[in-house]
């Protein structure tokens, strides 16, 4: 095994995770399974990327504690070995911007391909700046794939400082977010005005209210979207979880509840990725599950609707 | 205003409820034998109640000052800031709670502090026995392990419960004990936050304190004659 190229063992090491993630599909055989995740293209570039990243809001938000760190890198680890790449965080979430960079660090080059999102948050300008060099300091990073102005903070000033940093080479993506449905109409005026690659909002089973104009807008523009709290910070487990997962579920491949509101998401056309986040390697491994197999089509999207509502 | 109403308190709330505790652990180990000696305070002001000894007493209040001054550099500055950068203005509340507490012993004139009154005195007494024995067992009780829990005195709302007690015992001005006030004030409003049922110590706590301010401004007032 030490013989092995490091390619092979990364290669063997996904494959292992992979029959990980297979042994959550017990009615689906090898043929039915995609042996490499479902992505979805960034439309202002092609680039690819798999439909299910990590947030790292509270779960990474573990200070300076060593104990806890490490079990981030295990979490972390999970996450590449199953073929994730896009990361997102921001200076707003504590200490998970520095504990990012420390699992990072330790993973070494098993950290990769890592798609890199944060933002900038702050209503001050100046401050902006600085706060950018600091993540760039915390994750340990030289150029992030995508910095986005969070929550709409001043984002005319911010906006412009991200472009420049685009037009210099220093940034490959800009993009703005908000959550909690919040400031929907601001939103819907920057995606018709303003150059940005991703935006990045609030979207779940229970919170379809994007679909109606802000899912079809970004479709239109060829802007990618993120979709935060796709389980809309776990109430949508305390809500349903206790209830059996329908046997039709399998026809897209799901065995759990997580896969169940991740496939949901990301069956949306105009959804790039969810990015729902975790401290545990077993629901991680859960969530990847949902980067494989089918997606349920439109018809299939409203039987689960139905059957949601249902309960 | 709309958007701001749209938040609950569970949205501003940046750290799991796990994270918060385990500062508390890390906390705790940091402070070694020190927390023994935390405890052999609080009996040693309760002796000194019990046997009327009012200078020692006082003393015991000055010591305070240092609990603060521990509290703040021990837990605020060196764990809970790394989750929540909120805390960062309370290590400068902190420090000015320690100072309020020297201005208080060395130059608030002893005519001020009126006689300690029954009612007021045996509340403060409960407060000191509610956080030196009550609050731990209730903390283990709705959930933390036993490195984790509350250390008397040495812990932010340990410290702020004893600090009212203090000034109900002593009757010191509540308005000297503003920081311990706004601590009490955030740490509920964290725990209302987690949906813990530990929100009932520093919650009532503050209640208390509230009230107290406004029977020393009625007070204050008819004094005055206003």
């Amino acid at each position: 095994m030490t013989d092995c190229p490091l390619q092979t063992r990364r290669t063997l090491l996904k494959q292992l995770a992979l029959m990980g993630v297979m042994s959550t599909f017990p009615h689906t055989t090898l043929s039915q399974l995609i042996s490499t995740p479902v992505t979805r293209p960034i439309p202002s570039s092609g680039q690819r990327l798999p439909v299910i990243g990590m947030g790292t809001h509270i779960t990474f938000n573990v200070g300076n504690d060593t104990q806890a760190r490490l079990k981030r890198t295990e979490v972390l680890r999970t996450f590449f070995e199953m073929g994730g790449q896009i990361v997102d965080s921001s200076p707003m979430y504590g200490s998970s911007e520095a504990v990012l960079g420390f699992c990072i660090k330790r993973l070494g080059k098993n950290a990769s391909p890592l798609f890199s999102a944060t933002k900038v948050w702050t209503s001050d300008t100046e401050e902006g700046i600085e706060q950018i060099d600091d993540s760039h300091r915390r994750w340990g990073l030289n150029r992030f794939n995508l910095n986005q102005v969070h929550n709409l903070v001043n984002w005319r000033s911010h906006l412009d400082t991200l472009l420049q940093l685009k037009a210099d080479g220093r940034l490959q993506y800009v993009g703005i977010t908000t959550s909690h449905g919040r400031r929907h109409r601001e939103l819907e005026k920057i995606m018709l005005t303003q150059p940005v690659d991703f935006v990045q909002l609030s979207y779940h089973i229970n919170n379809r209210e994007v679909e109606n104009r802000l899912l079809p807008l970004a479709l239109d523009k060829g802007i990618a979207v993120i979709a935060n709290r796709p389980f809309s910070k776990g109430e949508l487990f305390t809500q349903y979880q206790r209830n059996p997962l329908p046997d039709w579920t399998r026809e897209f491949d799901c065995s759990n509840w997580a896969q169940f509101f991740l496939k949901f998401v990301v069956s949306h056309p105009a959804i790039t990725c969810a990015i729902p986040a975790t401290s545990r390697i077993d629901h991680m491994k859960e969530n990847m599950g949902a980067c494989y197999g089918r997606l349920p089509d439109q018809v299939t999207r409203q039987r689960m609707i139905n059957y949601v509502q249902s309960l | 205003m709309e958007e701001l109403l749209s938040y609950r308190l569970s949205d501003l709330l940046l750290f799991s409820k796990q994270s918060y505790f385990r500062q508390f652990e890390l906390y705790n180990h940091w402070l070694s034998l020190a927390k023994w000696l935390a405890y052999l305070y609080g009996v040693l002001f309760l002796f000194s109640l019990i046997n009327q000894q009012r200078y020692f007493s006082r003393y015991l209040f000055l010591i305070s000052a240092l609990y603060w001054l521990i509290c703040c550099y021990g837990f605020l500055w060196q764990f809970y800031a790394s989750i929540n950068w909120m805390a960062e203005y309370f290590i400068v509340l902190f420090i000015i709670q320690a100072l309020l507490i020297l201005w208080s012993f060395f130059y608030l004139q002893p005519s001020s502090r009126q006689k300690s009154q029954p009612l007021f005195f045996t509340t403060g007494i409960l407060l000191w026995v509610i956080t030196l024995i009550v609050q731990p067992v209730v903390e283990f009780v709705s959930g933390r392990s036993l490195s984790q829990l509350s250390i008397f005195a040495l812990t932010p709302d340990s410290l702020s419960i004893m600090s009212v007690a203090f000034m109900l015992i002593l009757r010191i001005p509540a308005l000297y004990f503003m920081p311990a006030g706004l601590w009490l004030l955030f740490s509920s409003l964290t725990y209302l936050a987690m949906g813990s049922m530990e929100v009932l110590f520093p919650a009532f706590t503050f209640v208390l304190y509230l009230i107290t301010i406004f029977l020393q401004l009625s007070s204050f007032r008819k004094v005055s004659g206003r």
